[in-house]
């Protein structure tokens, strides 16, 4: 890794967005995830990015998971409701996480930019002087 | 290794066929004279800051480093010792870049692969680095040929 250090770098990132997308994606799977009012919420998951300990790119340092609260919704008909006919949904917000999927799908595309023109600029390199 | 060699340089394209002998030299080749040029930036670096002290200082330091960066690599080439751990070394790192493509190409065949880019990236640098080393063999070969043309 030192002599095409851009191309590398940017798989990093590309890797990264792609986990970010991996999160988002599951967050979206179970937003109607329903639970039992005396169960934990699904939480949603959060990729945390950081800069790689090689100082070349970045990585996912881990995944944080949000409330479990969830919110309680009247639904006396299914089949896990208590007593009282409440179920728990989880607290995902579906806009929130739509916009966090098209910022990881543009970086990600981004990313793969910096591979290409990296190695259009490479190649253009070795070209030089057989003009 | 000959074979071995054949068909790493070939799988450079993805399957590594023929370039990766080939590749896995001109690849060394090219680490070599990276190795070079980061010794050599760093003095350019050096000399950028310290006669510029403008914005256009990384450019200005750039352009330097591979003015440097050429000189150094023709310096290196001037001693025949050096010039062959050179080759060795970077030789062996196009075999590694080449090795590396050929088994993600294997996880991706078989299914195992988690992220696409990793198997185009590792094929991508393979084949770059392929084009570097067969660049630099003709133009090894090119200058060669110039001195045995040479009338005595």
């Amino acid at each position: 890794m030192s002599i095409f250090d851009a191309i590398g770098i940017a798989g990093t990132g590309v890797t990264v967005n792609r986990k970010w997308m991996d999160a988002v994606s599951d967050n979206l799977a179970n937003i109607n995830t329903v639970r039992r009012t005396d169960e934990d919420a699904f939480a949603a998951r959060y990729v945390v990015a950081t800069e790689a300990g090689d100082g070349r790119g970045t990585q996912v340092a881990g995944i944080v998971t949000g409330s479990t609260e969830g919110r309680m919704v009247y639904e006396p008909d299914h089949p896990l409701a208590d007593a009282e006919g409440y179920v728990k949904y989880p607290e995902i917000d579906m806009s929130t996480q739509m916009t966090s999927l098209i910022m990881a799908q543009r970086a990600y595309q981004a990313n793969l930019t910096v591979v290409d023109r990296a190695k259009d600029a490479y190649q253009a390199a070795l070209q030089l002087g057989k003009g | 290794m000959s074979v071995e060699t054949i068909g790493a340089v070939g799988g450079i394209g993805g399957a590594s066929g023929v370039g990766g002998a080939l590749g896995t030299l001109a690849t060394g080749f090219g680490q070599g004279i990276a190795d070079t040029d980061n010794a050599q930036m760093t003095r350019a670096v050096a000399t950028g800051a310290a006669t510029t002290v403008a914005p256009a200082g990384a450019a200005g330091a750039a352009a330097l480093q591979a003015a440097q960066g050429a000189g150094g690599a023709q310096a290196a080439a001037g001693t025949g010792g050096d010039f062959a751990a050179l080759l060795a070394g970077g030789l062996e790192r196009l075999q590694g870049l080449q090795s590396s493509a050929d088994q993600l190409a294997v996880k991706a065949a078989t299914g195992d692969l988690t992220d696409v880019h990793d198997y185009m990236i590792a094929s991508n640098e393979a084949q770059l680095a392929t084009q570097l080393t067969t660049a630099i063999r003709n133009k090894a070969v090119e200058a060669f040929n110039e001195i045995m043309r040479m009338q005595i």
